[in-house]
């Protein structure tokens, strides 16, 4: 409120300022112009005759500049004296209270419409000092805490860069908060430090992905190798290998390398749909019999293009941030058909899009599932995989509210209303009373 | 809030300024002296808001508030203050920010002092630099928003690329800025002749000052980034006519046309027309370069200002400026009346010379440095114009000029003789010849052109020194009473030949570092010793160092002169951590006015011995030097009253103190 008490004001001066000539009885008729000139050459002159008397100008150089000086005065003071219609009057004419008014409503006017525009109303400041207090609430709060951390680990790493433990444990954080040129920076620091190790090759290796804009490039492709000749079982390098071989287009061995992911993961991991379609795109390419469970590429693929292209946008911006996605509803109102996975083409798609892109694609398959669990609630595994993704994406509030919602779907008695709750535990959620049907 | 008060000035400035293109200008139109008036109450607030929001944002600086994106981008809380302050302008937006603030400072000043300006000149005035302000307002509202908010705040900010974290680097954009912009003074002053299709008496003693000043500014900003490149960046040299520096180089060249023609105007009321013209192209290079400099057309150290958008909007204000105004000189030169006559030998003849050769210069170098971007641009050829080219243009164009520069104080106006202006500066004639002669002999003749170079400079060096001492005529009247009458003269004289002085010492720098300065690039391993310029120097090996947020290797040097050790010197190769990006720190080792400039290259590969590039430079620094005997010429120059106040008596006090205080 005080902003805009502060802004009234400064508008207000400024108007005031702005109009005052036209009120002030000072201002008398303007000099003529021509009167002006005489004033100069008057002045010329006196300089003159100061120059000859202290002895810079000869009497004879003197003599003909005064002459000249005289003739341009002469023709000055005529034209002074000639014409009256130099003359300004001074009373307010109806033009200068059009200005005056003009001045009135448009300084106000363009300034507000542009603030509101381009301005972030009534923002505080954010100053370092109070940044640094744990934040009373908000979003603030929340990457005030990361953020905090990572401060006072770069502090430490300023003083001493040589600390490879400190780089191994900022990098993966670096890459969590999407700041990708931060982490390639770290990760080399770590391993040039403390030699390599296949989780940070991994991880390294998945910096670059990001940082080449999903392209999984050669060194990239040769660090998750290292990291598998070190440890076989390290499944995102196998995922990034996979998306290699994908990408490179060999198909077959592309095809063999999901397949023994999906093998070996969990069945909620959160590769799982990304490698399954990815599997099923690989086999079909590769000209291998569809598995029986495969995708339905079709019908839901060009409407999910339009949703992705519409998600896009506002992503990178909020990606890059480290801040908390928003679900955006026209997502959800354009995505026609729920889709149960990405099709081929938003695989290929996603391997060439960068991290924020590809966090907006799987926003997208989000909001398909959400808006698939409005039409059909009875699905435990559903409900299961919607509370997680929201978990993941890190958006606890609707993580909360599937969970109220899902467990008002199911039936006390019912043990997948055990599992969502045990889920909802593990995920740090509170099962309200409000959505537990008594 | 502070952060969002500033954005909100910066707005309210834009629309007083939008009122200020329009009413003033009307007001002179319709002889109506309330709406010229808005004029003066307006520059005074569009001043006031302006600073404020610069406030604003240097308080977010200070404070490392992060949520504005321009800070988050460019600072860091671990920063020491100085560089947080200076981040707050080593970045485009911020930087923009500065630009109109200065441009700001400029009209409220004309509005506070001119108050003895015909009104309707002055009115005309402020609304010119209103649309240059409008004009740059938008552009940073659209296209480079510096209180871009973000949220959530990021605990950390990315820092100041650490090349740019240098003092140097804190003075030298606001000195070239005040240099840039102070030409819009002359631009908006011509303008508002062309529009009104008269001069007043009054103009031209108002567009010198304000040139005067706008060139001493621009001549020590060329001049600090001149150093600053030559011992940071540990290349050696000290021009590389890059792109960024000629962008600088040729409002220099320019207004140092548009300083001389404006005597000219001033005093003889002649070559009003071409003065017109020069304010107005003399602006035009300043946009240029800014232009150059912003849009990302160029890649050099400034390439932190790189952006497509802002380069099509710089681009447009740029044509909106200089075609409307050269449009506008089209239409309505034949209108203005033209001034006296002169003799083509006189001191109206030299200044016409002087001209002649400074624009010649000024289109040379300007050809030099659009040529490969057009050619780029249209063939997609890539050419480099380095320094053969302006040495095969530049030099022979500056020759001529130099010669001719002692002649012209001596000059009479109007008309004046030659004879005795040669008869007067025998002396200078037989120093110069007399350098001439030694140096060849001292070099055995292998130096014809450095020989004359110097020559050249000794020539300019006494020359400019004549009038002074002929005006004193010390031979007639006897010292004490020389002394007197040289006490007696008007300061701009000492202007000129301080200025003219500043000129030769720069000349001879230039000539004695370009012919005789030694680069040796070699391997050392420590102990070894090698020569330079008449010094030994050994390498005692190399050592680390940790530094506040960066590490380097430094090797260690001793200088030697004859077995007798004359101290140590240090040269490094920084690499800061965090991004893993290397500098090098030259070793400079200054003796006299003389430097020996040490520059590490790579370690060879089995340790202990590096690549050493050892230059003597003899008498480099007399080529910043020079450019300060300028600078002070200048402000003697603009401390002289004489002549400046172009307005009734009664007020003549007040003026004249303005005066004083811009000196």
């Amino acid at each position: 409120m005080i902003f805009w008490f502060i802004v009234a004001g400064m508008t207000l001066g400024v108007v005031l300022l702005l109009v005052h000539p036209f009120f002030s009885s000072r201002i008398g008729s303007a000099e003529a112009r021509a009167a002006h000139d005489v004033e100069v050459y008057r002045a010329q002159l006196e300089e003159l005759e100061a120059d000859v008397e202290r002895g810079t100008l000869s009497e004879a150089e003197a003599g003909s500049a005064r002459a000249e000086i005289g003739r341009r005065l002469l023709k000055a003071n005529a034209a002074a004296g000639g014409r009256g219609d130099d003359e300004f009057a001074a009373p307010v004419g109806r033009k200068s209270i059009l200005a005056g008014i003009a001045v009135v409503v448009l300084v106000p006017a363009i300034s507000l419409a542009a603030y509101r525009h381009f301005g972030a109303q009534g923002l505080p400041d954010l100053p370092l000092s109070a940044r640094a207090q744990p934040a009373p609430s908000g979003g603030v709060g929340e990457d005030g805490g990361i953020g905090m951390l990572i401060a006072g680990a770069e502090e430490r790493l300023r003083a001493e860069p040589e600390d490879g433990e400190g780089w191994a444990v900022v990098a993966p954080i670096y890459l969590r908060m999407g700041r990708t040129e931060d982490a390639i920076q770290a990760f080399r620091n770590a391993n040039r430090l403390l030699g390599p190790n296949p989780v940070r090759d991994s991880g390294l290796g998945e910096a670059l992905t990001q940082s080449a804009g999903g392209e999984v490039t050669e060194e990239a492709r040769g660090l998750f190798e290292r990291a598998l000749q070190a440890r076989p079982d390290y499944l995102p390098a196998r995922f990034f290998v996979a998306l290699d071989l994908s990408q490179e287009g060999e198909n077959a061995d592309a095809a063999a390398a999901w397949e023994a992911l999906i093998e070996k993961s969990q069945p909620d991991a959160p590769w799982m749909p990304i490698a399954q379609s990815a599997l099923a795109d690989a086999r079909q390419k590769a000209g291998l019999p569809a598995l029986a469970e495969g995708t339905q590429p079709g019908e839901g693929a060009q409407a999910q293009t339009q949703a992705q292209a519409e998600t896009e946008a506002p992503a990178p911006a909020q990606a890059a941030a480290g801040g908390s996605p928003v679900a955006r509803p026209e997502a959800q109102a354009t995505a026609g058909e729920p889709g149960p996975g990405p099709g081929p083409e938003e695989i290929a798609a996603a391997s060439q899009m960068n991290a924020g892109e590809r966090v907006a694609m799987i926003e997208g398959m989000v909001s398909r599932l959400a808006e698939r669990l409005d039409t059909d609630p009875n699905d435990a595994q559903g409900w299961l995989r919607l509370i997680r993704s929201y978990s993941v994406l890190g958006e606890d509030e609707k993580a909360q509210g599937a969970l109220d919602r899902a467990l008002g779907v199911f039936s006390k008695d019912d043990t997948a209303r055990q599992e969502i709750s045990n889920l909802g535990r593990s995920l740090g959620l509170e099962a309200r009373e409000g959505g537990t049907p008594q | 809030m502070i952060v969002e008060l500033g954005h909100y000035a910066l707005i309210l400035a834009l629309a007083a300024s939008l009122i200020q293109s329009v009413v003033p200008a009307l007001g002179a139109r319709r002889g109506d002296a309330r709406m010229m008036e808005v004029g003066q109450a307006s520059s005074l607030g569009v001043f006031l808001l302006l600073g404020f929001a610069f406030s604003a944002l240097t308080v977010a600086y200070v404070n490392s508030d992060f949520s504005v994106l321009n800070v988050y981008q460019n600072s860091h809380s671990a920063k020491p203050m100085l560089f947080k302050i200076s981040g707050v302008w080593g970045n485009h937006e911020g930087s923009m920010l500065l630009w109109v603030l200065i441009l700001a400072l400029f009209g409220a000043l004309v509005a506070s002092f001119g108050r003895d300006l015909p009104p309707t000149l002055r009115a005309n005035v402020l609304s010119v630099q209103a649309w240059i302000l409008t004009a740059f307002l938008a552009f940073i509202l659209f296209t480079s928003n510096p209180f871009t908010r973000l949220f959530p705040a990021p605990f950390e900010g990315e820092d100041l690329n650490p090349i740019l974290q240098d003092v140097g680097l804190a003075i030298h954009p606001p000195l070239l800025y005040l240099g840039y912009v102070g030409f819009s003074i002359a631009f908006s002053f011509a303008v508002a002749a062309l529009m009104d299709g008269k001069i007043d008496a009054a103009w031209a003693r108002w567009v010198r000052p304000w040139t005067l000043a706008a060139w001493i500014f621009l001549t020590l900003g060329i001049s600090m980034g001149s150093y600053w490149a030559y011992y940071e960046l540990g290349w050696g040299g000290w021009w590389f006519w890059d792109p960024v520096e000629n962008a600088s180089f040729m409002p220099w060249l320019s207004g140092t046309a548009l300083l001389h023609s404006a005597v000219v105007m001033e005093k003889r009321s002649a070559l009003k027309v071409w003065t017109i013209l020069l304010a107005i192209l003399t602006f035009s290079l300043s946009l240029l370069g800014t232009f150059l400099v912003r849009s990302g057309v160029l890649t050099s150290v400034h390439a932190f200002a790189t952006d497509p958008s802002r380069g099509i909007f710089i681009l447009m204000i740029l044509c909106v400026f200089i075609g409307g105004s050269l449009a506008l000189f089209a239409f309505r030169a034949s209108t203005l009346e033209s001034g006296g006559l002169f003799q083509p030998i006189s001191r109206e003849g030299a200044l016409v010379l002087n001209n002649l050769f400074l624009t010649t210069a000024t289109a040379t170098v300007l050809v030099g440095t659009l040529y490969p971007l057009l050619l780029e641009m249209l063939t997609g050829e890539k050419i480099s114009v380095g320094e053969p080219f302006f040495n095969l243009t530049f030099a022979p164009l500056m020759v001529p000029l130099l010669l001719a520069v002692p002649f012209g104080p001596l000059l009479a106006w109007k008309r004046g003789d030659i004879a005795g202006a040669t008869q007067r500066l025998y002396w200078a004639i037989g120093a110069a010849l007399l350098t001439v002669i030694i140096a060849l002999a001292l070099t055995q003749g292998t130096e014809v052109l450095a020989s004359l170079g110097l020559g050249l400079g000794i020539w300019l060096l006494i020359g400019s020194l004549v009038d002074l001492v002929e005006r004193a005529n010390f031979r007639k009247v006897g010292l004490s009473t020389g002394f007197a009458r040289l006490k007696g003269l008007p300061r701009s004289a000492f202007g000129t030949a301080l200025a003219h002085f500043g000129l030769g010492v720069t000349v001879v720098g230039i000539v004695c570092v370009s012919a005789f300065q030694t680069e040796v690039v070699t391997t050392m391993a420590p102990g070894d010793v090698r020569g330079a310029g008449g010094y030994e120097i050994r390498f005692d090996g190399m050592s680390e160092r940790d530094g506040p947020n960066y590490t380097e290797e430094v090797g260690n040097f001793t200088v030697m002169e004859n077995g007798t050790t004359l101290g140590t010197m240090e040269s490094a190769r920084r690499l800061y951590t965090a991004r893993q990006m290397p500098t090098t720190e030259a070793g400079i080792r200054t003796h006299w006015f003389s430097q020996l400039y040490l520059s590490l290259g790579d370690s060879t590969a089995n340790g202990g011995a590096t690549v050493v590039r050892i230059w003597y430079k003899p008498f480099v620094t007399l080529i910043w030097i020079g450019t300060i005997f300028m600078a002070i010429g200048g402000v003697v120059s603009l401390a002289d009253r004489r002549l400046r106040v172009g307005a009734p008596a009664a007020r003549k006090s007040r003026l004249a103190g303005a005066a004083g205080a811009r000196g």
